[in-house]
């Protein structure tokens, strides 16, 4: 459970990431500051290892490198932020794809056909028609309604077969 | 689930569900019906409606066991239904 959030936390933080700094990489003063950084360090690095080491030196580089990736992440933050207030299109699956997936690998072709189709489709109408009356909050509700459904069905099944196996148990014994 | 069958010719699981003024639940509906065609109380088909992109339904109707099953259930039920359990 562990890993899988760590999975999505790092997947988010890393599109959000990559979404950002391209956009940052583009600027053209990013790149008069990049060949600026780049064509001052060398210099930079000889020049520390040429003088006699004092106890200066490395805290000054510390320091450098340190408020170097502090605005690297501030301007990160300030372009998120801007794209955030912006107004923007979200572009997502259909409820119920993922079950549908993970129901049409693990299931037999007829609880498939008969229950979890049915389901995802029963949720799909519910959802879209709350979406058409730009019920957003019902739309979600729904989406959580169907999933919860799912998973009953899921476990009403498992309890069928259960039972079943023990009523089949005892009039085989008896 | 028979009861509502019977009166109308086809119906679908968010149907009954509505009809049902909330006594079946739409995580169970689907599972009941399930068992009830495997009993050959109901049948079901899927339902593709011609210009209505999505997934298809699956609707469901009242077999002629389902009728006498129902029928016998009805007249247990006027049999017993007037019984009052005393203690």
């Amino acid at each position: 459970m562990k890993t899988i959030f760590q999975k999505m936390r790092t997947e988010i933080s890393w599109r959000v990431y990559n979404e950002n700094t391209t956009k940052f990489k583009n600027e053209p003063w990013h790149k008069i500051g990049s060949i600026g950084a780049i064509s001052c360090s060398p210099p930079l690095l000889a020049n520390y290892f040429m003088q006699p080491r004092s106890m200066n030196w490395p805290l000054e580089i510390i320091i450098t490198f340190a408020l170097y990736f502090v605005t690297m992440f501030a301007i990160d933050i300030y372009y998120f932020a801007e794209r955030m207030a912006q107004p923007s299109v979200l572009i997502s699956g259909s409820p119920g794809s993922k079950i549908l997936m993970f129901s049409e690998f693990i299931y037999r072709k007829k609880f498939y056909e008969e229950v979890c189709l049915a389901i995802v489709s029963d949720m799909r109408e519910e959802y879209f028609e709350a979406l058409s009356q730009n019920r957003h909050w019902k739309a979600r509700w729904v989406r959580i309604r169907g999933t919860w459904s799912f998973f009953a069905a899921m476990g009403l099944d498992r309890a069928f077969a259960f039972v079943s196996f023990f009523v089949k148990a005892w009039k085989s014994v008896n | 689930v028979l009861d509502m069958l019977a009166g109308k010719k086809e119906m679908y699981g968010l149907e009954m569900v509505h009809a049902s003024g909330g006594k079946l639940a739409r995580g169970t509906i689907y599972v009941m019906l399930m068992r009830m065609d495997d009993k050959g109380y109901v049948t079901s088909r899927q339902l593709m409606e011609e210009n209505v992109s999505g997934l298809p339904k699956r609707v469901f109707s009242i077999t002629g066991l389902g009728q006498r099953a129902l029928a016998a259930a009805r007249s247990a039920q006027a049999v017993f239904g007037g019984v009052e359990v005393l203690g």
